[in-house]
């Protein structure tokens, strides 16, 4: 087994620079990650918070979920939009991070509809979207009823 | 730490990386396509970052794939090696700045940005460094902060440190995006909130790891992992960028004698790996 028997040296130690600057960045990026937790912010990404699924949901409270429908040329009637990487390349949680965004301004929407037509040019495009909101009620952490279903805005892609 | 454990462990995260730009952070192509929804963070507003455009996007990715493949072979172990740390934070940067920040990437971005710093590391050469001691020692403390830092802002978001326990955050992500695997537990919210106590006294215990050895390391590395199977299998969320990096716990360099044999005796000349 040559491998095994493959050159053994001296440790290779560093030398006191290169010590210091290690130990430095090492205490800046912790400095950092704590910076970023306690601002609970994610916008000093990658120094921020780790605040993924971080917030407690009311056990009394309502899940909300964000999707968008369309209608296409071909005449299909609202249709789920792929709001994910490879349909639209904009994610469900990335429309509901700038939803207030969206809302104050649907032309936003038109990006989606870019996007597609970019990415997919030989698919059904769409002609209107729909942006929709599923409001489900929660009781003591039970799903209580079916969900109440709202339309939020509307945009007809030019 | 040996210097083989590096090579060995840049082969996997290079080769990963290659992964991980296809198909999981792979909206940045994408994104190329939507810039007025792009809203940079903090780095991409203090640095001069341009807004992404299909160029750029494109040319990211092919710098990425070209640097990645030399880095994963050792050769050019800082030139490429830096080339692809600096791309791929302006990779994630991109990726993140649409409204929606992951935080799975700590570990493997901080993997890019110490490996450079231990210079050339063949797969054989077994001569204990300081330079890899410090990488792998910082690798190992992005994993556990992914961890106990998650830990840490839910005290914070949330006012007490255990309050999150009580809520009903898996009973919300479930309903949202939980497969068909995992619907039937909406029923039972008890179980739910028991593993939401779980699983926060496991991240604010999660430095404990960085001062295991043997067997209780493998125990408390297969709890971590199971945990990320179970999410996947449930919400279809993975981790993968911080599950290979918890590798960086583990003698890797193990695995060379074991490839130089396999090597062996199916090449015609035995000791191919061992000799170069």
């Amino acid at each position: 087994m040559s491998t095994a028997e493959a050159e053994a040296r001296a440790p290779r130690r560093l030398s006191r620079p290169a010590r210091a600057w290690r130990l430095g960045v090492a205490l800046a990026g912790v400095a950092a990650l704590v910076h970023g937790t306690l601002a609970d912010s994610d916008d000093y990404f990658p120094f921020g918070s780790m605040a993924q699924y971080a917030t407690a949901h009311d056990l009394d409270g309502q899940v909300r979920s964000t999707y968008v429908l369309a209608d296409t040329e071909t005449g299909l009637q609202r249709v789920r939009v792929p709001l994910n990487a490879t349909g639209t390349g904009i994610g469900r949680a990335e429309v509901e991070g700038q939803l207030g965004r969206i809302l104050a301004e649907p032309s936003l929407m038109q990006t989606i509809a870019d996007a597609y037509r970019a990415l997919h040019p030989d698919r059904d495009q769409y002609t209107t979207f729909y942006l929709m909101r599923d409001t489900y009620q929660l009781r003591d952490g039970y799903q209580a009823g079916e969900p109440v279903t709202e339309q939020l805005a509307e945009w007809n892609v030019r | 730490m040996p210097l083989a454990r590096t090579a060995v462990f840049r082969a996997i995260v290079y080769l990963f990386l290659l992964y991980d730009i296809f198909f999981l952070v792979n909206d940045v192509v994408p994104h190329g396509y939507a810039p007025e929804l792009y809203q940079p963070l903090f780095i991409g507003r203090v640095l001069p970052l341009p807004t992404p455009s299909p160029a750029l996007v494109h040319s990211l990715q092919v710098v990425l794939v070209v640097g990645a493949l030399v880095a994963a072979t050792g050769r050019l172990p800082r030139l490429a090696g830096w080339i692809v740390a600096l791309c791929y934070l302006e990779w994630l940067i991109i990726g993140m700045s649409f409204g929606k920040v992951d935080h799975d990437h700590l570990a493997l971005l901080v993997a890019l940005w110490v490996l450079p710093t231990v210079g050339r590391a063949r797969f054989t050469d077994t001569t204990p460094s300081e330079a890899a001691g410090w990488a792998f020692r910082c690798i190992q403390v992005a994993v556990v902060a992914t961890y106990v830092g998650s830990a840490f802002v839910k005290w914070v978001r949330n006012g007490a440190p255990f309050a999150w326990g009580g809520g009903a955050v898996f009973t919300w992500a479930i309903i949202r995006r939980g497969t068909e695997l995992v619907s039937w537990v909406l029923d039972y919210p008890w179980m739910l909130r028991i593993a939401q106590w779980m699983l926060l006294i496991a991240e604010f215990l999660s430095p404990v790891v960085l001062f295991l050895h043997g067997k209780a390391l493998v125990l408390a590395v297969g709890f971590y992992l199971s945990f990320h199977l179970v999410t996947y299998l449930s919400l279809g969320i993975h981790f993968l960028p911080t599950v290979v990096c918890w590798l960086a716990f583990f003698p890797l360099e193990r695995i060379v004698p074991l490839v130089g044999r396999l090597v062996a005796s199916r090449a015609t000349t035995p000791e191919l790996d061992a000799t170069r």
